[in-house]
């Protein structure tokens, strides 16, 4: 059977070089980066931040700044001495005729799924809800007891009480806001389920995330992201990359208090117990979706109440590995196309 | 970490050999123009007979490809310079040309109709690339999209064009 010609017209036009470039570029970098991070035996989050956030952009740009300088990267007679020519995967014909090229579309299909789905609605049911409810609802107004626990625990943290709003709710929920007006968000059954000291730990891991916000390192990167929609390497180093922000706010609540035992504590009473994610009216697919949500989170905090107390400072040269890795990834890269 | 991107590379110079383990109608470059010609599978191959003066026969280099799309090309350098002088594409994909020209024109003065031996060619004249004037002739036969382009003026070009149409 013929490859179709629009297949072949799109594989070879700018913008299908760019996809395709762009998808293995990433894996090359993720690999790249990921041996780097081996090597020089790197534990700083914020470093290895640094190297998630290099394999995103590196991903984005490369492309085009390859064909800007090089024009003539596309074409046949670079492909011949490339080090790998994408073009002779995608046109193998595999299980009836059928190229390779459908294979890897449909993956890229499933990662825009997942992106819609996990990332993009979210945010904007959410922003939807925040404006509805800051018009409509009237704030919850806790005793004076809860306030007090509250206050109690956020004394030596850089954050005034007022800006800590408390919900009704027996679960145990806490999360911050940022923007021009930060907000913390407490539930009243995380109140009373933590001691003063857990709650203060867990709050100065929310200022943190305040603190971190005037420099807003996730956003860009989450930026960077939503241009790679369609690129599930940048959705996986996007994630690691906001796995490895909650490292570093731990890392900054333990500065802010000192209370390196007790974080891990508090992370260990917010590990989520199975039955949590088991709803009996989910079947099948949901079930899988449900599961797998409660593995990845349990694990990120697992992860992270392991790592507490263990040194993770790196070197004051810790730029050299970034230079070199981005060397040899730029290096690589112009000979895959 | 060098040891490391050593491993890279050699990984993916094996990724871009298996491929032609699986199919072996990619793009390759051929010694003659009967090889490249069984590669490519195009039936009616169309060689030039004519070669205008300082054109050296035979090809200077040959590629041919069966997928995604049949393709050959022969390109014919000047015998005292050795540089590319005349590249012949026939392929059955209109977007060959784009991909196989390896000098290209960069600038097009004029644009125009042009009957050849009973065909509707395009007949263009420019500056290549390369700095040097050209011109091109493109039309097609069947299912095939011919393309001839020439660092010269278009008379030799057209000489050159139908000299291989019997």
């Amino acid at each position: 059977m013929d490859i179709p010609m629009h297949m072949t017209t799109f594989i070879t036009s700018y913008w299908g070089m760019y996809i395709a470039q762009s998808v293995i570029h990433s894996i090359i970098a993720s690999v790249i980066a990921e041996c780097a991070i081996l090597a020089w035996t790197i534990g700083s989050p914020q470093v290895k931040q640094s190297f998630r956030l290099m394999v995103i952009v590196l991903s984005l740009v490369s492309f085009p700044i390859y064909q800007f300088f090089v024009p003539r990267r596309g074409d046949v007679y670079f492909r011949l001495s490339s080090l790998l020519d994408s073009n002779r995967w995608f046109f193998i014909e595999r299980w009836g005729s059928m190229p390779i090229f459908i294979v890897f579309t449909a993956i890229l299909a499933i990662t825009v799924v997942i992106f819609i789905i996990q990332e993009l609605f979210p945010i904007l049911s959410d922003m939807l809800r925040q404006m509805r409810t800051t018009s409509l609802s009237a704030p919850y107004e806790a005793d004076s007891e809860i306030r007090s626990k509250v206050a109690g625990a956020l004394d030596g943290l850089p954050f005034d009480d007022r800006l800590v709003e408390i919900s009704d709710d027996d679960d145990l929920a806490l999360f911050s806001s940022t923007g021009l007006k930060p907000m913390i968000y407490v539930s009243t059954g995380l109140i009373s389920s933590f001691s003063t000291e857990h709650l203060q730990v867990a709050l100065a891991h929310e200022v943190a995330h305040i603190q971190r916000s005037r420099k807003p390192l996730l956003i860009f990167a989450y930026l960077l992201r939503v241009l790679l929609f369609f690129n599930p390497v940048a959705m996986i180093e996007f994630r690691r990359l906001a796995h490895e922000e909650e490292k570093v706010c731990d890392d900054i609540a333990i500065e802010l208090t000192g209370k390196p035992d007790t974080l891990s504590e508090a992370i260990e009473m917010l590990r989520p117990a199975p039955e949590d994610y088991e709803d009996p009216g989910h079947r099948g697919a949901e079930r899988l979706v449900s599961s797998l949500e409660y593995h990845s989170h349990d694990l990120l905090l697992r992860s992270r109440a392991a790592r507490i107390g263990r040194p993770t400072q790196d070197g004051p040269f810790w730029g050299v590995p970034i230079i070199v890795a981005m060397a040899l990834i730029i290096c690589i890269n112009y000979f895959v196309v | 970490m060098l040891l490391a991107a050593a491993g890279v590379i050699a990984l993916l110079a094996a990724l871009n050999w298996v491929p032609s383990l699986m199919q072996r109608d990619f793009v390759k470059q051929y010694n003659s123009i009967d090889e490249a010609k069984r590669s490519s599978g195009i039936t009616t191959v169309l060689i030039p007979t004519y070669f205008p003066e300082g054109i050296s026969w035979p090809a200077s280099f040959i590629v041919a490809q069966k997928r995604p799309y049949q393709a050959l090309v022969m390109e014919f350098s000047e015998t005292a310079s050795g540089k590319t002088s005349l590249i012949v594409i026939q392929s059955s994909s209109p977007d060959a040309e784009k991909q196989f020209q390896r000098i290209r024109i960069s600038e097009i003065k004029e644009e125009t109709e042009f009957p050849l031996k009973g065909r509707s060619a395009s007949l263009r004249t420019g500056t290549c690339d390369n700095g040097m004037s050209c011109s091109s002739l493109t039309w097609q036969e069947g299912s095939i999209y011919h393309s001839v382009l020439f660092m010269s003026s278009p008379f030799e070009l057209i000489k050159v064009s139908e000299s291989m149409i019997r």
